[in-house]
Order: C-alpha cells, then sequence, then structure tokens
C-alpha cells in the first residue's frame, strides 16, 4: 500500500499517542522481582477476584475504545472491517512498545481477541465481519468459547448440544464446561449439532447472545479451589439464523480454527521471562529456603532453567521465522506439550526446595503461595485440548503418521 | 560491538550452504567400511573435502587463508556432520584444535598453524590435563599423559595443556616428534575414534601466554560445545526420520506400527526434542556469533538440552525399530553409541546443569 507509513513514523506516532494518556511504566530496577514485597500470589490460571474483575471492565473497555479511534486497536487487520492495514512486524513492534506503558490489563480480552475474532475473520460473511470485528476489538463486545461439555471432552466431534431450525431461527438446547469468561462475555462462539450425523458433518457454528433469555453462567471451581472457567446451561435459547458462522454442517471447520489459536495463545507462554517462571524468582526462593550450596538443587535448578530457557529459544527462532514471512513449522503445537512438562517440573522443583513449607501455610511470603502452581499444574495437560490428542494430532499432520484404525 | 540480541535470521546463503554440506557428505559415505579400519579414517574423502568445499578453513580468518566464517555457519556445517556421522577429524581440527589457536590470540601460532589446518594437510586435535612443562632453551619440552583426545591417533598436531612455573599452559606439540606415542583406544563411538597420547620429552611450542591457558580453554571448550551440540542435534533429527520412516512401513497386527499410539507420541515426543535441540544449538551459535553477554548460559543450556536429547531420541529410535534396530547391521547403534560418547566428551549433562547454576550466580 502507497500510504503505509515507515516503521519509525508509525511508532512515533503510536508513542505520542500512549504518552499523552497512560504513564510509563517504572524503570526495569522497580519492577524487578524482589523477595517479599507485593503479593506472592504465583497463579497458574487467572483466577481473579469477581468483584474486582466486573470493576477493572469499564477501564478496559475504555482503553480499547481510544485505541480503536486511534487506529492502534487492530493494527495487522484488514481495512474493510476497521482495521490498520499494516503488516504484523508493526503489530509485534507497537505490542513491545505497550510493555514500556502501564496500561489497563487486557487479559478479560485473550478469548475474544486471540481467539474468536481471528475465527470470524476467517470463516464470517460480510455483514458478520463488519459487525462484529470492530465490536470485538473496541471491546464493546467480550466473547467466551462455547465449546467442551460434560460429553464431549478430547472428542469434541461428539457435542450432543443441539440447534434445532425454527423458522428464520434456532433454538439452542445444552450444556456447555470449561467456559473461561462466560461470566464477562456478552456473546459465545458456540458448536451445536444440527443433525444426527455424519460425524465432524453433524456440527454448526453460531454466535449465541450471552444475555438472551435461556442461558444460565455458573463458576466451575476447580481442584486449585478457585473459578477460572464456568458452566454454561442454554434452554431454548433463540439465536436468529444471521448469527450462523459458516454452512450448515461446517461447524467442525470453524471450531478448527478457533482452537489451533487457543493452543497458539497457550504455546506462547511456554517460556520464562517475568512472572513465575523467572530466573531470578526461582533463585531468590532457592536463597531464601538457604538450599543454593546443596548440589541437587543446584543441579535440579539448572535443569529446569535448560528446560525452560530451550522452550523460549524455540520461540524466539518461530517468531523470526514469522517476522520475515517464512511458514510455521510444528514449534507452536510442541511449544505447548513444553508448557505442561515445564508445569509440572516448575510444581516438583518448588516442592523439594520449599519441603514442609509448600504443604502447610505458616504464614511466610513467598512459600505456601506456590501450591497454586502444585494444584494448577494438572490442568495445563488438559487445556486447550488434552496433550495426548495433541499428540495424535501433530503424529497425523506434521510426522504423517497413519491414523490409528 | 556487543549486541543484546542475537540475529536469528538465516538466509539463502546458509540453505544453500546445508544442502552443499549434506550431498557431499551424502555422495562420500562409507561409515560402515571406515569405521572397520584401524584409523575410523577416510582419508580421501578428506582430502575431497578441503579441496572442494574448504569445510576445513571455516573458522579460519581470512589472513590465515581460511573462509573466515562464524559459529552461525559452523553450526549448519556440524549438523549436517552429526546426521551424517562423519567419522574424519572434522570435530577435532576445527571445534577444538582451530578455536583453541583463535582464542589463544597468538598471532605468530595462529599464523604458523592456521594456515595447514585449513588446507585439510594438518589434522590437530586437544589435549587437556596436568601434563608439566620446562623450558628447553628457546623451547619448551613435555612430560604426560593424556587420554581420551578425538581421533588423537591420527593427529599431526596436538594442542596440550601442561604446567609450568607460571601455571596452566598451552602448547603445540607435533606428532612426529621422537618424543610422542599416540595410540587408537578402543572407544563406545565406533564413527569418532579416541586416543592416548603419551609425551616423553616432546619439543613443544608455547601458545599464548605462559601460564594463560585457564581462559584460553574454557572460551575454546564454550566453542566447541555449540558445535558438539549442533551435531547432537542432527544426529537426533537423523534417527527420528529413521524412526518415522520405519513406522509408516513396518506392520504388525495387520497394519503400520505408526498408526499405534504407544509409537505415534513416542515419535511426537522425539520431534519435540529434534525441534527444541536444534532450536537450541543455533540460539546458542548466534549468541555466540553476536557476541551477547547471554552467551555462557546459553551455550551450557544447548550443550545440557542437545547432549541428552540426542541420546533419548537415538535410545528410543532402537525401541521403534524393535529386534532390527538391535542388530549390529542396522545403523540405530552408530547414533546410539555416538549419542552416549558425545554427551560425555565435554563434561556430561550433569555439569552443565551445575555451570548453568554458576554462570546465572546462584
Amino acid at each position: 500500500m502507497s500510504d503505509q507509513p515507515a516503521l519509525e513514523e508509525f511508532l512515533a506516532e503510536a508513542e505520542a499517542f500512549l504518552a499523552s494518556r497512560y504513564p510509563l511504566r517504572a524503570s526495569e530496577e522497580k519492577t524487578r522481582f524482589q523477595w517479599g514485597e507485593g503479593s506472592d500470589e504465583v497463579r497458574v490460571f487467572q483466577e481473579p477476584d469477581p468483584v474486582e474483575e466486573a470493576e477493572a471492565l469499564p477501564r478496559i473497555r475504555e482503553w480499547r475504545a481510544a485505541l480503536w479511534d486511534a487506529g492502534l486497536a487492530w493494527i495487522s487487520g484488514p481495512t474493510e472491517y476497521g482495521g490498520r492495514g499494516l503488516p504484523r512486524s508493526y503489530e509485534a513492534a507497537f505490542t513491545r512498545l505497550t510493555r514500556t506503558f502501564d496500561l489497563p490489563g487486557d487479559a478479560a480480552l485473550t478469548v475474544s481477541l486471540g481467539m474468536i475474532a481471528p475465527t470470524i475473520l476467517r470463516h464470517a460473511d460480510e455483514r458478520q465481519k463488519s459487525e462484529y470485528l470492530p465490536a470485538l476489538h473496541r471491546a464493546d463486545l467480550i466473547a467466551c468459547q462455547l465449546f467442551s461439555e460434560p460429553g464431549a471432552g478430547s472428542d469434541l466431534a461428539a457435542i450432543r448440544t443441539k440447534a434445532v431450525p425454527d423458522g428464520d431461527r434456532w433454538l439452542i438446547t445444552g450444556q456447555k464446561v470449561w467456559t473461561s469468561g462466560a461470566h464477562l462475555a456478552d456473546v459465545g462462539e458456540i458448536i451445536c449439532q444440527t443433525a444426527p450425523e455424519p460425524r465432524h458433518r453433524n456440527l454448526t457454528a453460531f454466535l449465541v447472545d450471552m444475555h438472551a433469555p435461556g442461558v444460565t453462567v455458573r463458576p466451575l471451581r476447580q481442584m486449585t479451589g478457585g473459578a477460572a472457567f464456568n458452566e454454561v446451561f442454554l434452554d431454548g435459547v433463540e439465536v436468529p439464523d444471521s448469527a450462523r458462522i459458516g454452512a450448515i454442517g461446517e461447524g467442525w471447520r470453524v471450531a478448527v480454527t478457533t482452537l489451533s489459536h487457543e493452543r497458539s495463545a497457550m504455546g506462547h507462554s511456554a517460556f520464562g521471562g517475568a512472572g513465575i517462571l523467572s530466573t531470578e524468582r526461582l533463585m531468590q526462593l532457592i536463597r531464601h529456603a538457604g538450599a543454593a550450596e546443596e548440589p541437587v538443587v543446584r543441579r535440579a535448578f539448572g535443569e529446569l532453567v535448560t528446560e525452560l530457557r530451550v522452550a523460549r529459544y524455540t520461540q524466539e527462532i518461530m517468531a523470526e521465522k514469522a517476522r520475515t514471512g517464512q511458514p510455521p513449522g510444528p514449534e507452536i503445537a510442541l511449544n505447548k506439550l513444553a508448557l505442561s512438562d515445564n508445569m509440572a517440573a516448575l510444581a516438583e522443583f518448588v516442592t523439594s526446595v520449599l519441603g514442609p513449607r509448600l504443604i502447610a501455610d505458616t504464614g511466610e511470603w513467598g512459600t505456601y503461595a506456590w501450591t497454586s502452581v502444585v494444584l494448577g499444574a494438572p490442568g495445563y495437560r488438559l487445556g486447550g485440548g488434552s496433550d495426548e490428542v495433541l499428540k495424535n494430532m501433530i503424529a497425523e499432520r506434521v510426522l504423517g503418521l497413519p491414523k490409528p484404525s | 560491538m556487543v549486541s543484546t540480541r542475537p540475529d536469528l535470521t538465516l538466509s539463502g546463503e546458509h540453505d544453500e550452504l546445508r544442502s552443499t554440506v549434506r550431498q557431499f557428505l551424502a555422495a562420500t559415505a562409507n561409515v560402515r567400511q571406515v569405521m572397520e579400519t584401524a584409523d575410523g579414517f577416510d582419508r580421501s574423502s578428506w582430502k575431497q573435502m578441503a579441496e572442494q568445499l574448504g569445510l576445513q578453513a571455516l573458522l579460519v580468518p581470512e589472513r590465515y587463508e581460511g573462509l573466515g566464517q562464524g559459529p552461525v555457519e559452523a553450526q549448519i556445517v556440524f549438523e549436517e556432520m552429526g546426521r551424517a556421522l562423519y567419522s574424519g577429524p572434522y570435530f577435532a581440527s576445527v571445534a577444538l584444535a582451530t578455536n583453541a589457536l583463535l582464542c589463544s590470540g597468538d598471532e605468530a601460532a595462529c599464523g604458523d598453524l592456521l594456515p595447514g589446518i585449513a588446507a585439510g594437510t594438518t589434522i590437530a586435535t586437544l589435549a587437556l590435563a596436568d601434563g608439566t612443562a620446562n623450558r628447553d632453551g628457546d623451547g619448551w619440552v613435555l612430560e604426560g599423559s593424556h587420554r581420551f583426545l578425538p581421533n588423537g591417533h591420527i593427529a599431526d598436531l596436538f594442542l596440550v595443556t601442561a604446567r609450568t612455573d607460571a601455571g596452566l599452559s598451552l602448547f603445540a606439540v607435533e606428532s612426529a616428534d621422537p618424543g610422542v606415542k599416540a595410540r587408537a583406544l578402543e572407544s563406545l563411538d565406533l564413527t569418532r575414534k579416541l586416543a592416548a597420547v603419551t609425551l616423553a620429552g616432546a619439543k613443544a611450542r608455547l601458545v599464548g601466554e605462559d601460564g594463560g591457558a585457564t581462559e584460553i580453554v574454557q572460551s575454546t571448550l564454550d566453542r566447541a560445545r555449540v558445535a558438539l551440540a549442533a551435531e547432537e542435534a542432527g544426529g537426533a533429527a537423523r534417527c527420528l526420520e529413521m524412526s518415522v520412516e520405519y513406522a509408516k512401513q513396518r506392520e504388525q497386527f495387520g497394519r503400520p506400527i505408526g498408526s499405534f499410539q504407544a509409537i505415534a507420541h513416542r515419535c511426537v515426543e522425539m520431534l519435540q526434542r529434534v525441534e527444541f535441540a536444534r532450536a537450541a544449538s543455533r540460539y546458542a551459535a548466534s549468541c555466540l556469533a553476536a557476541g551477547t553477554s547471554e552467551f555462557p548460559v546459553a551455550g551450557r543450556v544447548a550443550a545440557a538440552y542437545c547432549g541428552s536429547a540426542y541420546r533419548w531420541v537415538a535410545t528410543e529410535n532402537i525401541q521403534v525399530h524393535g529386534g532390527i534396530g538391535f542388530t549390529w547391521e542396522h545403523d540405530a547403534h552408530l547414533h546410539y553409541r555416538r549419542s552416549w560418547a558425545s554427551e560425555t566428551l565435554l563434561e556430561n549433562t550433569d555439569q552443565h546443569y551445575l555451570a548453568i547454576a554458576d554462570r546465572l550466580g546462584l
């Protein structure tokens, strides 16, 4: 495009916009992890306090709307749907820039922007794209993903929630589970059975209004004790045919797109930088526990760091490939497997370092808090499709091994 | 200039280098005949490699008649060497000896010794042990015995550490000297034989400062470990290919064994380690090339990961092949042997883990 600004020019414009509204983040020195300071929470899954979460929502919406108006909410999106039409490298550069500012966190939009919007862009009709894509990127609408059911986990194609045609609308009845953010969502991408068979050709995708009569959302308390997910009950919920995504019977293809974005989002967090997997944090934990001189602990620390770093190196090479326009390899799916393994390894490591301080809360800062990693780690092997299902997929699609008969 | 981020881009020239080396190694491959010979070395393909591709000159700067390439190019070449189980003294001459001379910063020694190594006419290797060195007129004489030298039995030139009054120092010794006795040891790895060398009054030339070997050795080994990691990643990639190919064609219970999840999942786990190993060695090579402060840790991370990944993948490769993989005729054991030997060659995985903790300041 002839009116594409140079990257420096674009970043200068973006920086001016951010600087006019948001404070700079405290310097590296101040944000670095300090033993005993601030919260000692080390959450594996986002389990925010529901009240705080609801209060934060208007601030997030305001920030996204301002970003949209400045042309920065969807930098790589096509211009016909309100995107900026710039290369992905611009978007990546902007994301790096945002890290230097103190901005409202947008974890509540991960599903909307990372999974549902790309699905709509790929499979929806023109009218739906024009309606939903700007709304999702502005956070006027927040979306969730209604896929898994009590009877359809790894075998997702066994979905039994039914959509029954009724004139120019559909009536949806069934139960969905493991729905992140359903309690905040305005709209849900739902996969329903619209014919008894054949398998994979009997499913259809819709966007269901989460505020419609007949939709009930209940928090799902997982083994950590918190509730990062929901159960969603649908009882004769009306959906206009205009809210159908893709053709009748094409729901499986739509779901596959969403799932591939989900795995990519999970795989992207497979390395330690800041946060719970930071090397600095682990070293301070070891020193605090008085274990820094123990050869067994030093060896285990070296091993854990090796696994975490190699996942990061893989990811950086993958990002470099994307930047230079090379096709992605199997790394994203492999990173998700690495994340599962690394979470489990981290749980084992902190357990060996902390000993009894991990199994009972003495009130000592930064110790018992690690139980949430121990309790959350098994969930990572299941999220985004179990590791076993993912391995089936990699075996068939990447290695070209024959399907199990 | 010291950069904070490695450049991870590979160019078309890098792809070309890879395919040239791969083709050459495939065309000259005769691993099984060579490993049965006493020296485990095919001098004619070594000569051909020097004359046609100049690979021995890869890391030698142009002022010493080399190609002046860097760690990123070397990573590609070593990956291919590892895939092909190349049995010549390439690792010894290039990763060990060339790096040792370059790290010594001794211009005169580099000027005298590197052109021969670059031309492939001098085969060199590195020996690390506590021999002793005494002055003898203008030169030095060395006493001591050294074991586990890669390709030491066919080397023309040894770079050897020995103690002087000033401390550990690096010397160059020619194998033709009457004070040098070298013999091949029966080695687990049939494609890279190790040797024992005895020095008894061997004439030696000091390389670098008297007492300056400790730092030279550390940076040489840091560099050599990246080359070894690349070899290991390449070897692991070849094992995966063998397993996947076999899992597709071997039938039991009336279907290809690759359709059983027990086999398919094992292959996926092999793929993961192969991809991560290749990424780790490439990342470390890029850090070394860019001189980033991350290199000391990234190099050990690559060494630890690639060493254990190759050994695991080579072990599982035998399991996927079943009985045929346990026969002498099948190549699976050649990778298995190489992987166990490589993982121990420049310190083992546990030592890498401990070094990572040290280098991160724990």
